[in-house]
């Protein structure tokens, strides 16, 4: 592997950025929640990739390598804030022509369904992220979390099941 | 198709990881628990799909990025460490060991708990043995292997 420097180097992080930044940011900003979080992790997570460009192979893709470097930095952050992510409704996915009982409703069910997200125990959560967030494969998924593929696949099942339980038992609650 | 295929098969099929063979759609026809597992999955994996949003990184990430970079100093780890000890040993010449054993043991232990030791033995050793010629050899070896052991850790820890 050769050293990059210069403008190669901000040739490949551009490049970085543009084919994996956004779906490495709605990951991040599903799993912890928080636009600032999410934004300041994404960007440390691209800085620690420039200044170790050196170690990767250039010839596999990037995304499983960076989605660990992330989610590395995702677990150092919560234990050194002793938290369980929240999730605020500060996401954009409401369409702006919905009218505002759409968006109100849109709104509730999102919540709802972060509520029944952050319910889930990490090892079930991250999977689901991964594959319904940053439309990773199976294959990928396996590369990002060092799990053989069975495993992803049965973490896949039990956590699209557990989270419909839950989010099913959210709602009840709510709605009493 | 005589017995149900494993649901997880249902699942890659859902997930377009792999296509479902003739057999297992023959066998679906006439197997309700197998259409239930199979409406099941759907329905979760549909659920779960509410979880995918639109949202996009700020424009200037990049610029960002590489201003920090430029910011921080790529001095390597390593070499920094080894300079540290480097400094370490020849202060020792100068101060009372005892001293020193307490401020790495407090200030130091999480990040180079391994250089404490090393140089703790080093002051042992010192009092056993005051020729000059263990510091080079000891120097040398020190200095090689914080620089393996940041040349090879991995990138992501």
């Amino acid at each position: 592997m050769r050293e990059l420097r210069g403008d190669n180097r901000e040739n490949v992080l551009g490049q970085m950025v543009k084919e994996y930044g956004d779906s490495l940011f709605r990951f991040m900003l599903r799993n912890v929640g928080d636009r600032h979080l999410a934004e300041d992790i994404v960007q440390e997570t691209f800085l620690r990739a420039l200044l170790n460009l050196h170690r990767y192979d250039q010839n596999r893709p990037a995304d499983p390598w960076l989605f660990r470097i992330a989610l590395n930095l995702c677990r150092s952050r919560q234990k050194r804030q002793r938290e369980t992510p929240v999730a605020p409704p500060d996401m954009d996915k409401v369409s702006p022509a919905a009218g505002p009982e759409n968006i109100l409703l849109e709104r509730e069910q999102e919540r709802e369904l972060m509520q029944a997200l952050q319910a889930l125990p990490e090892m079930y959560r991250v999977p689901l992220l991964l594959k319904h967030v940053s439309g990773l494969s199976y294959a990928e998924i396996s590369e990002t979390l060092n799990l053989n593929l069975s495993l992803v696949k049965n973490r896949l099942y039990r956590g699209r099941i557990m989270l419909r339980k839950v989010y099913q038992k959210v709602r009840r609650e709510n709605d009493e | 198709m005589n017995s149900c295929p494993d649901p997880l098969l249902w699942q890659e099929h859902i997930d377009g990881e792999k296509t479902a063979t003739p057999e297992m759609l023959a066998h679906l026809e006439h197997c309700q628990s197998c259409r239930a597992i199979l409406a099941d999955l759907r329905e979760a994996a549909s659920l779960a799909d509410g979880l995918a949003l639109e949202a996009s990184l700020p424009g200037d990430l990049t610029g960002r990025i590489l201003a920090a970079a430029a910011r921080k100093r790529v001095v390597s780890s390593g070499m920094l460490a080894a300079a540290i000890f480097i400094l370490l040993i020849l202060a020792t010449l100068l101060l009372d060991p005892a001293v020193f054993a307490w401020l790495f043991t407090v200030v130091l232990t999480r990040r180079v708990a391994w250089i404490i030791d090393v140089f703790l033995k080093m002051l042992q050793l010192r009092q056993a043995f005051l020729a000059p010629w263990w510091w080079g050899p000891a120097l040398v070896l020190a200095v090689v292997s914080i620089y393996l052991l940041n040349k090879f850790q991995p990138a992501e820890e």
